[in-house]
């Protein structure tokens, strides 16, 4: 039992400096667009390992499909928001960052 | 007369449509929310809502998906997000920041509908590209790195959700 529980607090602590460089490159990249990908795919799997790392201790099955749903439902929600951003940004003229 | 003509079609549409998505949102509620009095009553109203903007925004259901690629290729997917994880905090912690970001356009012959939609979806979870437009079966994406291979992720990503909606991407699919 103690193998999986240092598993779990293992995971959940891998999980962290995803959400953390989602946030650093949320303050360092130069524009909307490369934002995005720092904040979609970094926290994704931050918020991935964080749940895996909780279904490890979860109590019962229902909790285990909760987590599991939750986790679905972020992942699609934040590509089909992340599409949206994009696509408004272009249809409002924003040019993407280029290194000049 | 008119109204005992209409009343077989909706309450065939009431069953084939309305009625499995009230139960599954209602469902997903339970699991999400628990199963209090006080949150199903709150329950009700929004799955109500739910139900009408799923009947709005997609109305059929017309391509049946085989589950058997669908969880071959559950690994793939759950491997591109990890790679594309690690890609972000690669590029966002060196110090010279080592991003070539720019537009690049794939041509996909997926049809319209469902297929697409997790075509856009999931090309937002590869490592370094986020569709941004879509516009006669051209997706303009968004990539990090242009010197890295998207295209050849994109097209295994594609042939993948081509099996998944039982649709050949190379034959122009089910058109």
């Amino acid at each position: 039992m103690a193998i999986v529980h240092g598993f779990a607090l293992f995971m959940i602590l891998l999980g962290i400096p995803f959400f953390i460089s989602g946030t650093i490159g949320l303050l360092r990249l130069p524009d909307i667009y490369t934002r995005l990908h720092a904040l979609t795919k970094a926290d994704n799997l931050g918020l991935g390992l964080i749940i895996l790392g909780l279904i490890l201790e979860a109590k019962d099955l229902a909790t285990i499909a909760r987590l599991l749903f939750i986790w679905f439902l972020v992942l699609t929600a934040s590509s089909a928001s992340c599409h949206l951003i994009a696509n408004t940004a272009l249809k409002n003229k924003i040019t993407p960052w280029k290194r000049p | 007369m008119d109204g005992s003509m209409a009343r077989p079609a909706l309450h065939k549409y009431f069953g084939q449509r309305v009625l499995p998505r009230l139960i599954l949102f209602e469902l997903l509620w339970l699991v999400l929310a628990g199963t209090s009095p006080q949150s199903i009553m709150i329950s009700l109203p929004v799955v109500i809502v739910a139900t009408i903007a799923s009947l709005i925004l997609a109305p059929t259901l017309r391509y049946p998906i085989s589950p058997l690629p669908l969880i071959r290729s559950l690994p793939l997917f759950l491997f591109l997000s990890l790679v594309s994880g690690f890609d972000v905090m690669k590029r966002v912690f060196h110090p010279d920041l080592p991003i070539r970001p720019g537009l690049i356009s794939y041509h996909t012959r997926l049809p319209h509908g469902p297929p697409l939609a997790l075509l856009l979806n999931c090309i937002s979870l590869l490592p370094g590209t986020i569709s941004a437009d879509y516009r006669d079966s051209c997706i303009l994406v968004h990539t990090i790195d242009t010197e890295q291979p998207a295209e050849k992720v994109i097209k295994k990503l594609e042939d993948r959700i081509g099996e998944i909606f039982r649709v050949d991407p190379a034959s122009g699919g089910a058109l």
